[in-house]
């Protein structure tokens, strides 16, 4: 888990600065698909990949960027329970107001908010109807 | 004697093979694929019948101060230990106290043996509960009743139906609301406890039903309480009581 930050951090500080936007989408979805980190995949299918079985708890995102602006797709990550009251879609920005937050974790926002940013400018490229 | 164990191995072998769905509910092997059901179902396949033998072999083993077996005073496991593990945790007798069979087992270790209680997960303790558990493969869980039980399903219950950790999930929504479907590239099971202790092959061991809870607690990035902790005594007794008239099926095998 601290490996798979820090190698997140190292590859995004080791971008030049050409195609800064790309690099930040690059960076968000290797944060999306990395099971330890986003946690997506455990509900959302992977929009890059078919291999199965794939987790079915949520609607697939491909098409998502198209839908929704990034301010909404950001909506969505930090606030779901906005859209659906019983949602099982965690808050990402959320770290108070938790039940029995394991020790490693407490205190702490599943993402930090240039996690959150870089996971947003992934969702915003995805547009395959 | 041969024939015999032959016949209740086949027909150990069928009741598997079709998991015991009893109405809704369904063990967690019916969520599995053909392969894994009949590992689990064919004693020579099922790598906890390691466990099992190791268990008969302790069963029969004097140990500590006394230099008593369990074999002295139970005698006969097939017969003293029978529906035993159908009916466990239970309130000690005279008490209001809710043990698991873990704690029973190291109880007549302790007062019984005099020797050194097994420590959860421990190989000799787990291979003891697998055998004690496989005395009653076949029958219906039935838990007992009582005050003590009752307040302990109710405190289960709510546990199971609190959203918690991290990740803010109860186990209701992954269990009863989502059964059937795939988390990540898991399907979510009933949680119904019907073939603890199991062999479980991400673990690649054999390992209780508490050491699974803790693993879905801590999956939700919850704090996993202590073994043999109230709240999980509690979750026990509430799965087991959901799970009641289901068909045990120790030891079972697991993804
Ligand atoms: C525990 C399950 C779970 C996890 C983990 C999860 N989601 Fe979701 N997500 C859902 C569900 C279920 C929905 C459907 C709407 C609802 O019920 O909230 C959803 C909806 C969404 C939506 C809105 C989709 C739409 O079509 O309107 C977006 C965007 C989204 N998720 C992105 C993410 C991203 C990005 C991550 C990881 C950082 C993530 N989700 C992690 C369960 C999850
Ligand atoms: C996010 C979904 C999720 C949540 C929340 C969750 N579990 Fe699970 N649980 C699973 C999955 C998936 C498995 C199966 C694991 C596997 O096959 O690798 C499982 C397995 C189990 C099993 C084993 C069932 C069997 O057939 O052997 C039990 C018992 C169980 N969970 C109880 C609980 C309890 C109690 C809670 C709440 C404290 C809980 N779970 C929370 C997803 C969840
Ligand atoms: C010195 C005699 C003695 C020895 C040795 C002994 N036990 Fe017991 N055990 C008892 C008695 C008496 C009871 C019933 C009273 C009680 O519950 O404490 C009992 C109860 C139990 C029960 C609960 C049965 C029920 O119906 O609830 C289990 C399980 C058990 N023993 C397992 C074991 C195992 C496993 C061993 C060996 C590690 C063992 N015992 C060794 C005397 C013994």
């Amino acid at each position: 888990m601290f490996s798979a930050r820090l190698f997140l951090a190292l590859f995004a500080a080791a971008m030049p600065s050409i195609g800064v936007a790309q690099d930040n989408a690059d960076l968000g979805r290797a944060i999306f698909q990395d099971r330890q980190l986003g946690l997506c995949l455990l509900c959302h299918p992977d929009p890059a990949a078919s291999m199965s079985p794939q987790a079915d708890l949520a609607p697939p995102l491909n098409n998502i960027g198209a839908r929704l602006s990034a301010k909404d797709i950001k909506e969505h990550l930090t606030s779901p329970d906005k859209f659906n009251p019983q949602t099982i879609m965690p808050a990402y920005g959320r770290a108070q107001g938790l039940t029995n937050v394991s020790r490693r974790f407490v205190g702490r926002p599943i993402l930090a908010p240039n996690e959150l940013d870089a996971v947003v400018a992934y969702l915003s490229q995805l547009r395959a109807p | 004697m041969r024939a015999a164990v032959s016949l209740a191995m086949s027909l150990a072998f069928q009741l598997a093979v079709s998991p015991a769905v009893c109405g809704d509910r369904v063990p967690g092997s019916g969520f599995m694929g053909l392969e894994l059901q009949a590992m689990q179902a064919d004693p020579s396949s099922n790598p906890a019948s390691l466990w099992v033998a190791d268990g008969k072999t302790l069963w029969n083993t004097a140990a500590g101060i006394r230099q008593k077996s369990c074999a002295d005073c139970h005698g006969d496991a097939a017969v003293s230990m029978r529906g035993v593990a159908a009916r466990y945790p239970s309130p000690v007798k005279g008490t209001v106290r809710i043990i698991s069979l873990h704690q029973k087992i190291t109880e007549c270790q302790t007062f019984r043996q005099r020797a050194s209680p097994s420590e959860p997960e421990n190989h000799d303790g787990l291979a003891l509960e697998t055998y004690v558990g496989v005395q009653s493969s076949g029958m219906p869980i039935e838990p007992p009743h009582g005050v003590a039980m009752d307040r302990a399903i109710a405190t289960g219950r709510r546990i199971y139906f609190q959203r918690q950790g991290q990740l803010n999930l109860s186990c209701a929504q992954c269990h009863d609301q989502r059964a059937g479907q795939h988390l990540g590239g898991a399907i979510i099971p009933q949680a119904h406890p019907t073939g603890y202790p199991i062999y479980r092959l991400e673990w690649q061991t054999v390992g209780s039903l508490q050491r699974r809870l803790r693993g879905c607690i801590s999956g939700v990035r919850a704090q996993p309480p202590p073994f043999d902790a109230p709240s999980l005594i509690n979750l026990e007794v509430y799965l087991m009581y959901r799970a009641r008239g289901m068909l045990l099926d120790t030891p079972a095998v697991r993804p």
